[in-house]
């Protein structure tokens, strides 16, 4: 694709305004960046130039060519392709059916051609991931990063002019983030522009020829990597809006928890063969962190503390006592909570207002009398609008219109009308902005100082370094690590993930 | 190939009993085994080509309305209007029926049933996005209306030779009603390997990401319902054959038994799940179980009672390995 440019687009969903009227204009195969923080319209932008979404105004031009573009067909017509961030696979189908869905090997027009679809499939997930994945698994047992890894294959294996890919590396760990990014080049030497969605600045001043920085559904500004220096300074202040900004980096101050009382203890847990044998415990206001290489068992084990997994062996000790914790109910009765890592399935009635999804765990705890007091319902839903910086800040606004960042700020605050003994984090940050994962882990903080206790799993590591008093490494379902507060950093965390210099238990 | 040899990696034994247990039509089959040979027991003379041949020219209409049931709901809709398309068939058919113009008549009526049960019913789901579950409760009483119009009480006229062919053997060996089962079946499986087929479990599946991948939502949905209005057709000719007769109330039975089929075949009401095997196991299994009660001798007065219990029996049997898969699944 030689250009392409958009004029003037503009979107708005039930009186929240998405898009101001974004001008959007780049020539020749680029890598563009696209910037900014939750809700600013990156997401509305990438889905109405595939089509997803209908604009309300706006033009679109291909090679200066006018084109139409009303429905993902039109879009692929055009050769625009976007790779989503979690909608477009069909759960109970086969990864390479997926990969194959909407634009079929075909062997004449209507019958298709099995043999060559699995063999693409197979050929895009393995450049990409190394045989990661059996290509005849179904997507519903699948994590959540490698629906996403299924996501980007299926993406790059359609013949597309343009490919958008919205947050890929979200859930994505460092070694494919490194193979996608030469994918990338690929496809640019072939003339195949790209437009990449991240938070993570690194990634876009490592890759991209140039960023777009969106804010409040405007652009605010672009930054051209050819005639300016990659400094991530520049970026900055034009996605936050302000000079000044300080990035949350610096070490928390890591208390030291030897003297303090258990927690939670968890002796000997084993499941099927995805946990063996944890052996730990948590002191009370402690930030424990669980890291280690994607899908290692750490999401496996966020739930069997929030009692979604029944079939465990082993024993849990909360507060000394032994709990069995056969449904997520009696966790969370006992004052442990578990924030999902997949909150649009997981956590959130997608469909229901704010208020009713900070409710809603009300109702099973039974906090309520059987006539409701709507004020007081109303005032610890706004409260925790306030807390959390939810926007906007209405109460009546359906979950499905926020941005992904203000989502997870509902999943998150509606435990904080509660004062929780244990929070569990599983991958908070996931497509969240920095301003909103920055609010995400003061409350965090504030939480841990009254005395919860903090599970976090996340795949960043710069998340479990500035906020985790003491990190778990998991590996194939073990614990091989345990990182205490002062050798905590980047490389130590890195090294004993993959296993380096420790003897590795793997018998293949 | 090489990459091939990579695939097929996975084919050893194991994991060839693990896909058939977890098959979501094994279930179904599984309880299918156990009702039919309870039936061998009960009924003599079972395995004679007279006694299959009486047991399948009740059941081929069964199969094919489930066939057509399972596409509809497999792609996210339910039709509501199955029984009436039949009701409907028998009596436009046997109205206009002599000796001379049957085929005439036959493909008319076909082409009504695919007109009205197919493009009416997929149009307003499709196109016009109505619920369809009231959409074809109100297209089932505009058909079943016209039926009871033009027929009031059972007659009309059925050549003595279509009776017959039905109840005999072609080339003296096969069935009939086998002979048009396995014609409906070698359909489906053309149609399964077609595009349109995953496009339908994709639709069914994740309507927005069938979408998001380009695929046209409402032209597959009502494509959905125009398949399975071919299936009804057929079916209608197997009943217009067996009762001889045309009578508004001729179909009405097989609404509710092509539902309990599909659902006890695997089939879910969600959409884009179970496949239409299972349903065919689901089908034979009321089939059967009708048959179970009548040669135990079951008292007409307990026999809708019975029937009752055993549909629940074979549901919850079939159901126990998905309550397994639910509980294990973390």
């Amino acid at each position: 694709m030689k250009s392409f440019e958009a004029v003037n687009v503009k979107k708005r969903f039930d009186g929240v305004i998405a898009l101001k009227g974004v001008d959007f204009k780049f020539e020749g195969p680029k890598i563009c960046g696209l910037v900014g923080a939750n809700g600013s319209g990156k997401t509305t932008f990438a889905k109405i130039c595939c089509g997803l979404v209908r604009r309300d105004e706006g033009e679109f031009f291909i090679d200066g060519n006018q084109v139409d573009i009303n429905s993902p067909i039109d879009a692929k017509k055009y050769g625009i392709v976007l790779a989503h961030q979690n909608l477009s696979l069909i759960p109970d189908m086969s990864v390479w059916e997926n990969i194959d869905l909407g634009h079929e090997e075909r062997r004449g027009r209507i019958f298709f051609n099995n043999k060559k679809a699995r063999e693409t499939a197979f050929k895009f997930l393995d450049d990409l991931f190394h045989r990661e994945i059996s290509i005849d698994t179904k997507i519903i047992d699948l994590s959540p990063g490698c629906k996403q890894m299924v996501e980007i294959a299926k993406a790059l294996s359609q013949n597309s002019k343009m490919l958008i890919l919205d947050e890929p590396t979200a859930a994505l760990e460092y070694s494919h983030v490194e193979r996608l990014f030469k994918k990338i080049h690929e496809l640019k030497d072939n003339g195949i522009s790209i437009i990449f969605i991240s938070h993570r600045l690194w990634e876009i001043i490592r890759i991209c020829d140039m960023v777009f920085a969106f804010r409040n559904g405007e652009e605010a500004g672009i930054v051209d990597f050819s005639k300016q220096t990659r400094d991530e300074n520049l970026i900055v202040p034009l996605v936050t809006g302000t000079k000044g900004y300080e990035i949350n980096n610096t070490k928390s101050c890591q208390k030291d928890f030897k003297d303090a009382e258990n927690i939670l203890e968890l002796k000997d847990i084993s499941f099927k063969n995805k946990l063996k044998n944890i052996n730990f415990e948590v002191k009370k206001g402690e930030i424990l962190g669980i890291g280690g290489l994607q899908g290692q068992g750490q999401e496996y084990l966020a739930m069997l503390i929030a009692g979604a997994v029944p079939l465990y062996s082993g024993k849990i000790l909360l507060e000394n006592k032994e709990v069995r914790l056969k449904q997520p109910i009696d966790a969370i009765k006992k004052g442990i909570y578990l924030v999902p890592g997949e909150k649009t399935t997981d956590g959130l009635f997608m469909d229901q207002k704010i208020f009713n999804n900070v409710v809603f765990p009300r109702f099973s705890l039974r906090k309520d009398k059987f006539f409701l007091r709507f004020s007081k319902l109303f005032k610890i839903t706004d409260n925790i609008i306030g807390k959390t910086s939810l926007v906007p800040a209405k109460r009546d606004i359906i979950v499905s219109n926020l941005s992904g960042g203000n989502q997870q700020k509902v999943v998150f605050g509606r435990w904080l009308q509660f004062f929780p003994k244990i929070l569990i984090l599983n991958d908070p940050a996931k497509g969240v902005d920095i301003q909103a994962r920055n609010d995400l882990y003061r409350i965090v903080k504030e939480l841990s100082e009254q005395g919860t206790t903090v599970i976090l799993y996340a795949t960043s590591n710069e998340e479990l370094i500035s906020n985790c008093d003491r990190i778990l490494i998991m590996f194939e379902g073990q614990i091989v690590e345990e990182i205490q507060h002062e050798d905590i950093c980047h490389e130590k965390i890195v090294a004993s993930s993959l296993r380096v210099g420790g003897e590795v238990e793997h018998k293949q | 190939m090489n990459t091939n040899n990579n695939i097929s990696k996975a084919g050893s034994a194991k994991s060839f009993w693990l896909k058939i247990y977890k098959d979501t039509s094994f279930p179904s089959f599984l309880v299918l085994v156990m009702i039919v040979i309870l039936n061998v027991i009960l009924q003599p003379n079972f395995f004679s080509v007279s006694v299959v041949r009486t047991n399948f020219m009740t059941f081929t209409p069964l199969i094919l309305v489930t066939i057509a049931q399972s596409i509809v709901i497999i792609s996210g809709s339910i039709d509501f209007s199955a029984g009436a398309s039949l009701s409907f068939f028998t009596c436009m058919t046997a109205f206009f029926m002599t000796d001379k113009n049957v085929a005439l008549v036959i493909i008319l009526g076909f082409t009504a049933v695919i007109i009205g049960n197919g493009f009416l019913n997929g149009f307003m789901i499709g196109k016009l996005r109505l619920q369809p579950l009231i959409t074809t409760y109100a297209t089932q009483a505009i058909m079943l209306g016209f039926a009871m119009y033009i027929m009031p009480v059972a007659g009309g006229y059925v050549p003595r030779f279509l009776y017959k062919f039905y109840n005999s053997n072609f080339l003296k060996v096969l069935p009939v009603p086998i002979l048009i089962l396995i014609i409906g079946v070698a359909i489906w499986i053309l149609i399964s390997k077609t595009t349109l087929y995953r496009y339908i479990y994709a639709v069914g599946g994740n309507e927005e990401g069938a979408y998001a991948s380009g695929i046209n939502v409402s032209n597959i949905k009502m494509f959905a319902h125009v398949i399975a209005s071919i299936f009804i057709g057929i079916a209608g000719i197997c009943i217009l054959m067996l009762s001889a007769t045309g009578e508004w109330r001729s179909g009405s039975p097989y609404l509710i038994n092509s539902l309990a089929a599909a659902i006890i075949g695997g089939i879910s009401l969600r959409g884009g799940k179970g496949d239409v095997w299972g349903a065919i196991c689901g089908a034979l299994i009321i089939g059967f179980l009708n048959n179970i009660i009548f040669f135990a001798r079951v008292s007409s007065y307990y026999q809708i009672f019975a029937k009752g219990m055993i549909i629940l029996l074979a549901l919850s049997i079939a159901s126990i390995p998905k309550l397994f898969e639910e509980k294990y699944k973390f």
